[in-house]
């Protein structure tokens, strides 16, 4: 049994001998690594291994947390008895849940035995290559700010007082590039990636071109005149979107009156072409688990279905309280954190017209392939987004210059209604919660701040 | 923390590879959450983090590693996983002679935060967050967050430096959100402190909590900004955001170390308006973002950034130093063990200037006038920042108007440092979280009401 493991075990033993209630420990432990290379040379490089540990009371009928990194066995009573301290001064009415576990759990893959083959000096000499390649591919690329690889695997545990006992084990591996382009005094960079959980996976060609382009198309990208503009979301970019407003899907939310979703389950909130699933059993997929942060077993959700909105995303508390059954979307932001909700592989089903054959559609209007400033611009609650924004001006269903400088404004709930056309070309966002979509063309002009 | 004797073997081992300075950092952290929703406590948590990190430079490369163990074996693996990375070259006659240097605290708990009774902690959350709840029916949800924390940090390096800092930390957060049923609209405010529960009993709690319900319900009643370029006039405090993303990131060694700034090899040189004269200071009283010691084991200072639009100095750490060959002004930060420290900012401001609010409002004949701002972001290599307007409002013909939501202000961090035009005298910080390489931060922004001649507004066309 690991350290962590049997760590976790003697804290339940101390519970058990010295606690009334019911009571859970949730731990999260791993490696990670990294390596930075610049000119040639490690410019960084660092290797880790950490374990947060979680416990969590239920003591006359309140939850209270306290959580530790130290495995010391000296701690343990403390630990607990801030847990029951904590439990002492919640208020909510709501009834609260240690879980005896589902009936099955589904395997997803989420460990590639490859990865573990893998050695340092191999991750080193790609980051090396990606480095080298990146400043190979075009004249204007003056340097690589960053060239870098990053892996790390992790153990997630639950153990409680009601009999449950889950451990699952995953990996990743991911290489992502920064060159950086230069035409006379105008400097821009871009940003390559590539990753998952095998060898092939780190493709240096794909994510050297990815983030070449981006340097050297933008370098000479200016903004456009102020306008009402039809616009396409890339790929990415509509990722980004989703991901930053998929709070709206949670029960939690919209059962605390902070999303305009609460109550709209069997209404149509979407355009007829959106279909939008939650599935955690995809093998490989980054936001794939067998069990959720209450050790509920994952599963695919379909959230909304052309158009109609089926069901919110559920932990044990807010599907008790709503009368249905728990989505398997109990999440922790870290192991310290409460219990809350959130996506898995989160999917807008695409359609099948290329970014091309969009564009030809839209005939005149905006490309967006990247929004920034989501943390400040979006507001999860009210739905309003404005983004600073760079992408290609799209004109005679022909894409044209890079445009840069603008900010693109909309709300994202309109935003559902207004799509006119998901593409084919769908995109897994690796870093970030688990979102894939592709492209979308929407319907209604949108509004661009420019110069 | 670490046993002298423990931290000089420490030091020996990682540098016994080739490496030209070892540094031992360890980490002690309890922090301890109440947050509110739906009018009761709805969590409660205490959580201790611990954990150390090694690290050394072979010239301007480093190498790191970082554990959750602080005893004496747990350390010297780290140092040996930092010495097998750095080569296999041996370095003989390394001495390393440790000396306890103290360094006066800057940041003081009268009343340490985690030493108050709970009870009483969640009633002074429970003061602002009524407060706001029953600022008006519109009001449908509050949520606040008191939280304290205590970091004690020790630093060892081969510089033959021992530090150890001690940092409280307490904040009150409260976000209100107002719906009429068809839209919602949401305020913030957030006062923080390095100090202890004194600052929270200098409050005026309620008036926090009505505040956040105030922007929330003024913003439900707003229409929607327009958009193009404008004359911004841009509120103090927070409104120091501006010059936090604009300007202030891309004066850190991490990125004019590299080349990958636009001030680089500007110092002597004016890069603002005459009028702009900016400081990073970490040594302000119980500031958010003050501290005594470096997360490097050196004193802090106050660096003047700009001074009347000449840029005449950077925020270094010591990596940056020897990249830039400059004095390192004691800026290295990180949000714990996990990090390797970088150049960061700590409380940074614009200089008040000679310029009254009156002046700048009655000489502004349309524009936008930012009275809150939200958060934003910023590409250090090209300028381009974004910024969020939480509470804005019209200006025309020299006088405040409607208000207006959904603004978004775009740019080049060094053109908009030449636009700002009038800077009024009523300095005032602002907190907030920044988040960079060596993780999310506390830090202090701030300024006196400035104006900005034109930016670009993202908002709606009409």
């Amino acid at each position: 049994m690991s350290k962590i493991n049997e760590f976790c075990e003697k804290i339940l033993s101390y519970a058990k001998a010295h606690c009334d209630g019911e009571f859970e420990v949730y731990a999260s432990s791993g490696e990670s690594f990294r390596v930075g290379i610049l000119e040639g040379q490690i410019k960084d490089y660092s290797v880790n291994d950490y374990s947060g540990i979680s416990f969590r009371i239920k003591k006359n009928g309140k939850m209270g947390y306290a959580s530790t990194t130290s495995c010391d066995e000296d701690g343990i009573p403390a630990l607990v008895e801030n847990a029951c301290r904590n439990a002492a001064l919640i208020e909510k009415p709501d009834e609260q849940f240690i879980f005896s576990g589902s009936a099955s759990y589904p395997s997803p893959k989420v460990y590639g035995e490859e990865l573990d083959g893998i050695t340092a000096e191999e991750k080193i000499a790609f980051a090396k290559l990606m480095e080298q390649k990146a400043k190979e591919a075009d004249p204007r690329i003056i340097k690589v700010e960053t060239s870098l690889v990053t892996s790390g695997k992790s153990t997630v545990v639950i153990k409680n007082s009601n009999g449950m006992d889950l451990c699952e084990d995953s990996n990743f591996i991911a290489g992502y590039v920064i060159p950086i382009a230069a035409d006379g005094e105008k400097m821009n960079d871009g940003f390559g990636f590539c990753g998952g959980f095998d060898r092939a996976c780190l493709d240096v060609d794909k994510a050297v071109k990815k983030g070449v382009l981006e340097a050297i198309d933008f370098l000479d990208a200016k903004p456009v005149k102020s306008a009402s503009m039809r616009v396409i979301f890339r790929n990415s970019a509509f990722c980004d979107l989703i991901e930053t407003f998929s709070g709206i899907f949670s029960s939690e939310n919209a059962q605390r009156g902070l999303s305009m979703l609460a109550g709209k389950e069997g209404e149509k909130i979407a355009a007829d072409c959106v279909t939008l699933t939650d599935d955690s059993t995809l093998d490989f997929g980054f936001g794939s688990r067998a069990f959720d942060a209450e050790g509920v077993a994952g599963r695919r959700t379909v959230v909304v279905e052309n158009g109609v909105l089926k069901t919110l995303l559920y932990n044990l508390e807010t599907a008790y309280k709503a009368g249905v059954e728990s989505t398997g979307n109990a999440s922790k932001g870290g192991y310290t954190s409460p219990i809350g909700i959130s996506v898995s592989n989160f999917t807008l089903t695409p359609g099948e017209k290329t970014l091309e054959e969009l564009a030809a559609k839209m005939g005149d209007g905006l490309i967006i392939t990247e929004v920034s400033g989501l943390h400040a611009g979006a507001n999860a609650v009210t739905g309003d987004f404005s983004l600073m924004s760079k992408g290609y001006l799209v004109e005679g269903g022909k894409t044209g210059r890079a445009v840069t400088g603008v900010t693109v404004s909309g709300n994202f709930y309109e935003l559902l209604k207004n799509i006119e056309e998901p593409g084919c070309d769908t995109y897994h966002n690796m870093f970030g919660a688990a979102v894939s979509s592709p492209s979308v063309l929407i319907g209604v002009p949108m509004s661009i701040a420019g110069e | 923390m670490v046993e002298k004797r423990v931290s000089e073997a420490v030091l020996l081992k990682a540098m016994s590879t080739g490496a030209d300075y070892a540094e031992l950092y360890v980490e002690d952290m309890t922090s301890d959450n109440v947050s509110m929703i739906a009018d009761c406590v709805d969590s409660a948590n205490t959580s201790r983090d611990m954990g150390a990190g090694v690290r050394i430079f072979c010239g301007t490369n480093s190498v790191y590693a970082f554990g959750n163990g602080t005893d004496e074996k747990s350390l010297m693996e780290l140092a040996a996983k930092v010495a097998a990375a750095a080569g296999t070259a041996s370095s003989a006659g390394i001495d390393i002679v440790l000396n306890e240097v103290k360094f006066d605290p800057v940041c003081r708990a009268e009343i340490p935060a985690l030493s108050v009774d709970k009870k009483i902690r969640t009633d002074a959350l429970k003061q602002a967050y009524f407060a706001a709840k029953e600022y008006s029916p519109e009001i449908v949800q509050v949520s606040g967050v008191l939280a304290s924390s205590c970091k004690r940090i020790y630093v060892a390096n081969s510089d033959g430096v021992i530090g150890t800092d001690e940092r409280p930390y307490i904040r009150l957060a409260v976000s209100a959100v107002a719906s009429d049923g068809n839209e919602n609209q949401s305020g913030f405010t957030g006062p923080g402190n390095s100090a202890g529960f004194e600052f929270i009993q200098s409050l005026d709690l309620k008036a926090h909590g009505r505040e956040a319900a105030r922007i929330a319900t003024t913003m439900l009643h707003a229409g929607k900004c327009p958009a193009g370029k404008m004359p911004v006039v841009m509120d103090n405090a927070f409104g120091g955001v501006v010059f936090h993303e604009a300007c202030g990131h891309a004066l850190e060694a991490t990125s004019v170390g590299l080349g990958n700034s636009v001030f680089c090899g500007k110092l002597g040189q004016k890069i603002a308006n005459e009028k702009v004269s900016a400081v990073d200071d970490a040594t302000m009283i119980s500031e958010w973002g003050s501290r005594a010691m470096s997360d490097e084991g050196e004193k802090t200072e106050r660096i003047q950034l700009i001074k009347d639009g000449i840029l005449t100095g950077y925020m270094i750490d010591k990596l940056g130093s020897r990249r830039m060959n400059m004095r390192s002004t004691g800026s290295g930060r990180r949000q714990n063990y996990a990090f390797a420290p970088t150049s960061r900012m700590s409380n940074t401001f614009i200089c008040p200037g000679s310029d009254t609010r009156d002046q700048i409002i009655s000489s502004t004949e349309n524009g936008l006038y930012a009275a809150k701002m939200g958060g934003g972001s910023v590409n250090p290599l090209t300028g381009e920042f974004n910024f969020a307007v939480m509470e804005g409002y019209m200006i025309r013909g020299g006088k405040i108007c409607e208000p207006v939501r959904g603004a978004t202000l775009i740019g080049k961090g060094y053109e908009v440092l030449l636009n700002i035009d009038m800077v009024s005298d009523d300095l005032v910080l602002g907190q907030g979280m920044c988040g960079s390489i060596s993780g999310s931060i506390q830090t202090n922004v701030g300024q006196p009401m400035i104006r900005i001649s034109e930016i670009t507004v993202g908002g709606e066309i009409e």
